[in-house]
């Protein structure tokens, strides 16, 4: 459980979200005020929530997924259900209509969160994914890592200094297996930094590899890497226990 | 009295006493395991082609997991893997094929134990695993680069004459495969796929003999397996020397198994 809490869901969508729903409460209460034939609050609260049914297509944009509902199907069954009967149809219209809008604020919420999370969490800056790094550990990935641990002294001091720098990715794939035989390889990132947090509300899992010198590191989320040099190495003789 | 009164009455005992007994049973701490002649009958009332004859031994993983590692009457080695389920102890899987598998006993990696039952003519003295991922790269518009790293984690386990055994995942491995799990785009759809091939993490295996060759030739194992309930299990592969990286003997520390 504990394990699950700080990943994935970031600060950013949960406001974004929340705006929207309360935007969609705004708007029944208003249609509610405004209409004279006034439906039960809980059946219109069903209502709303059939209305929202659709047939949707999912359309993905740099990693987050947009859904355009299409189709009122919702609607639809609300259209049968109160078939025979004008009257009630007449009185939970809007609320269907609401109910299938409803799909729009929340891709309106959607669309809002992504310049948002950018403003608050630019991913291109280091302190985004490393905020706190008391209970920060290395695990050593491959046999050609030495048998050393983290400088959490290092690290912290060095946090706000770390350059960016160019990582041809090809060109170490290539050099790395060129120049020695499977036996015999060395892993330049034999290194995984664990116990960082990334930025409090970013929502962001960072996996942060540690370089063969301690005195580089590759920051990697899904789908953007960022690679930082550094003066003094991040690693220290021998294996804490901790 | 009025019929109403004691209609409400007895609907409300009946409701507290079925959640009650509801609370009961999902919650009851594990009671008493099976005994060996027990367990022969269970698992052959389940899968007879699993023709259990003798119940090695009974290893606990935690309070609700038990593999019962048995020899079957035509001599192959097998794991049976027991869950306590709905207050009572619940066969889920039974293998005549004892080759090392990985069982998730939850959702974190740190429950994942592997398991093994070795047929004494293998001779394994020693079970070496590894996980690994392999390296990569990808370079998308022509500059933004991505490198994956190689991970080749290696342990080692003592079978100390014995042809069974466990370990619970190693600490460094459970938490490199929960790091590389967080950093997996995020589905809209609640559907994750927890198989490690998903996260490109293979876990392997390879075993050396009493007079320290590692073999590559194993006994035929061509065992039977059935599946009687929910369980996640994933086989192991098996690697040879010659695909790994860096690898030296003396690098490897060989632990001991927990049983």
């Amino acid at each position: 459980m504990n394990v699950t809490l700080n990943m994935g869901i970031g600060i950013v969508p949960i406001i974004t979200n929340a705006l929207a729903y309360a935007g969609i409460a705004y708007f029944a209460y208003k249609q509610y005020q405004k209409q004279a034939l006034k439906p039960s609050v809980w059946k219109m609260i069903i209502v709303m929530l059939v209305g929202l049914f659709s047939f949707s297509f999912d359309w993905s944009m740099s990693n987050t997924m947009l859904r355009f509902a299409i189709l009122p199907l919702g609607v639809w069954l609300i259209f049968l259900v109160c078939r025979g009967n004008k009257h009630r149809w007449q009185k939970y219209r809007s609320f269907a209509w609401l109910g299938f809008g409803a799909n729009y604020l929340l891709l309106a919420a959607t669309l809002l969160s992504i310049p948002l999370q950018n403003v608050l969490y630019p991913t291109d800056k280091l302190s985004t994914h490393i905020a706190k790094v008391n209970n920060a550990s290395i695990i050593r990935l491959h046999p050609s890592a030495e048998e050393v641990s983290l400088n959490v002294e290092s690290l912290k001091e060095q946090l706000s200094s770390m350059q960016e720098a160019q990582l041809k990715s090809d060109e170490l794939y290539v050099k790395i297996v060129l120049e020695s035989d499977q036996n015999n390889r060395q892993e330049q990132f034999p290194y995984l930094l664990i116990g960082t947090d990334s930025k409090w509300g970013s929502g962001l899992s960072t996996v942060i590899y540690v370089e063969m010198d301690g005195k580089g590191i590759i920051t990697s989320t899904h789908d953007k890497q960022l690679y930082y040099r550094f003066e003094k190495s991040l690693l220290q003789e021998g294996i804490s226990d901790g | 009295m009025d019929r109403k009164k004691w209609k409400i009455t007895t609907t409300v005992v009946i409701a507290i006493a079925v959640l009650f007994s509801a609370y009961w049973i999902i919650s009851a701490k594990p009671g008493a395991f099976h005994d060996a002649t027990q367990l022969i009958d269970k698992i052959n009332d389940v899968f007879p082609q699993a023709q259990a004859k003798v119940i090695q031994d009974t290893i606990k993983l935690d309070d609700k997991h038990i593999v019962v590692p048995f020899i079957s009457e035509n001599d192959d080695y097998g794991l049976s893997y027991w869950v306590w389920k709905h207050y009572s102890w619940k066969l889920v899987y039974v293998s005549t094929r004892g080759l090392p598998e990985l069982w998730k006993l939850g959702n974190d990696p740190s429950t994942y134990h592997i398991v093994w039952n070795l047929h004494p003519d293998s001779n394994v003295d020693s079970l070496h695993f590894y996980m690994e991922r392999h390296r990569g790269y990808r370079v998308s518009r022509g500059i933004e680069h991505y490198y994956y790293p190689k991970i080749q984690l290696d342990e080692a386990v003592s079978l100390e004459g014995k042809t069974y055994g466990s370990m619970k995942l190693w600490d460094d491995w459970s938490a490199t495969i929960r790091e590389l799990t967080n950093n997996q785009i995020k589905k809209p759809i609640s559907f994750e796929d927890k198989s490690l091939a998903f996260q490109n993490i293979i876990i392997s295996f390879m075993y050396y003999d009493r007079t320290g060759e590692h073999s590559t030739l194993m006994k035929s194992y061509s065992g039977r397996s059935y599946y009687n309930g929910k369980i996640d299990t994933e086989f192991l592969f098996f690697t040879e020397k010659a695909r790994l990286e860096s690898i030296e003997d003396n690098y490897i520390q060989v632990h001991h198994s927990s049983r």
